[in-house]
């Protein structure tokens, strides 16, 4: 007669069956919050791209950009300055692709910093999205980088674009970006990069924004 | 006293398996759904800033520029173009016509010594009659597909699922005022309406396409039927693409 109970088989295999079951809902639970990390980051990724492209487009924010400057007067963005104003002693000169575009240190209309300058915890997001002054926080960097091109000559009948155009505007300026996850250390996510061109009549820079 | 069989019965196996297929099942539903659905949210995402991408550089009297000038040895790449946009042909061109043309960068590439450097110029689409609606990818311009994220990439790979396609429509201007007009105009519509044909127009139209690629519907036929092309319109003044004036 056997006893109560289960045989010492079927226990095994009631164990093994739970443990497996277990094992594939932890499996799932942890596909789901890595699912859910990526998903956030990636969205926080778009709003970011979305935040930025919406300032790189918006004139009042280009305008505020080049007005700025560091607390010794100089201007955070000199080529930009030069390339939108004109005017006289401005020194605009169409990008040279064996060169390193200068920096864009891009800031929104209300003057805050959108991306990051070296000495600068500017351009430092956490993982929502927000910016952030505290690094070891940051999820993120936004870098950008600014050219420019001079508007053909219309009186010499060929429309290349000429090398400089000191004491003029350019005809269009280009912002790229680049979003990077933060520290580079980390690559769950690859660096995302995009341009934008924006006509330099388009910005509608007049004397007053030239300050 | 009656003793109880060894084992499970029938009923008691057939019950359990179907349990362990319906939880099976069950997950595997649902970890393929949160692939589908983060692709939708991705994919929706990153077309749509392809779309702003390509409505803004449209509209760059540069970016239509180059396109209408670039040229191999003296053949156009794109004639109808360059005919309605710098005059290049008596009257040929014509109100309302569609052509495809090849999109390129605004900015032209020039070296430290001032050279410019037209053959490092950017293709940026693909050339289709884009209101046609049966765009499909043409196999030589494989440097202007995008992937998932938005970045460039080149088939064969399967992320590779977005291709942006071109075209412009011209007007030609207005006829013009006669050299002592009337001070009434009996037709006045007729100094209105765009002329049939023109050697410069007046302005130009351009069609862009935000396509899907067949390696979607490969690849995921479910994305294909959610996620979907997104076509858009600029128009833009001839005069500031090449200084001339339409007539």
């Amino acid at each position: 007669m056997r006893a109560p109970g289960f045989a010492l088989a079927e226990a095994i295999i009631a164990i093994a069956l739970i443990g497996g079951l277990t094992l594939l809902v932890a499996q799932m639970i942890t596909l789901s919050n890595t699912g859910n990390n990526y998903g956030v980051l990636l969205g926080t990724r778009n709003q970011l791209v979305a935040v930025f492209r919406q300032a790189a487009s918006d004139p009042n924010a280009i305008i505020t950009s080049l007005q700025k400057k560091d607390p010794n007067g100089n201007r955070y963005n000199q080529v930009l300055y030069d390339c939108v104003c004109g005017g006289a002693g401005s020194n605009c000169e169409t990008f040279k692709s064996d060169t390193l575009p200068p920096t864009l240190v891009m800031f929104d209309s209300s003057g805050s910093p959108l991306s990051s300058l070296s000495g600068q915890t500017w351009g430092y997001y956490d993982a929502a999205g927000n910016a952030t002054n505290f690094i070891a926080n940051a999820a993120f960097t936004l870098t950008a980088t600014v050219i420019a091109e001079c508007a053909p000559d219309i009186k010499d009948g060929i429309f290349d674009p000429p090398p400089a155009c000191h004491g003029q505007s350019a005809e269009f300026i280009g912002v790229r970006y680049t979003i990077a996850r933060y520290p580079s250390t980390v690559t769950d996510l690859k660096p995302l990069q995009g341009t934008l061109f924006i006509n330099v009549n388009q910005i509608g820079a007049t004397g007053s924004s030239c300050l | 006293m009656k003793t109880r069989p060894k084992g499970f019965t029938i009923i008691e196996v057939v019950v359990t398996l179907a349990l362990i297929s319906i939880l099976l099942t069950l997950t595997l539903g649902y970890i393929s759904n949160i692939g589908t659905t983060s692709a939708v949210f991705l994919g929706l995402s990153t077309r749509d800033r392809i779309w702003s991408g390509f409505r803004q550089i449209s509209s760059m009297p540069a970016a239509l520029r180059n396109s209408a000038r670039m040229a191999f040895g003296t053949t156009a790449v794109n004639p109808p173009l360059y005919n309605c946009v710098y005059g290049a042909t008596p009257n040929g061109c014509a109100t309302g016509v569609e052509s495809p043309f090849v999109l390129y960068s605004p900015y032209y590439p020039m070296d430290s010594s001032g050279n410019l450097q037209s053959m490092n110029l950017q293709i940026v689409s693909m050339p289709c009659l884009v209101s046609s609606g049966s765009c499909s990818p043409a196999g030589a311009l494989t440097n202007v597909w995008f992937d998932v994220f938005g970045n460039a990439c080149q088939p064969p790979d399967p992320n590779c699922i977005f291709a942006v396609y071109t075209s412009f429509v011209p007007t030609c201007g207005p006829a013009t005022l006669p050299l002592n007009p009337p001070a009434n105009l009996i037709s006045p519509v007729n100094y209105l309406q765009p002329q049939a044909t023109c050697t410069t127009a007046d302005i130009i139209q351009v069609n862009f396409l935000v396509a899907l690629t067949s390696t979607l519907s490969s690849v995921k036929a479910s994305l294909a039927s959610i996620l979907t092309g997104k076509s858009g319109t600029v128009v833009v003044r001839v005069k500031d693409i090449s200084f001339n004036d339409p007539y």
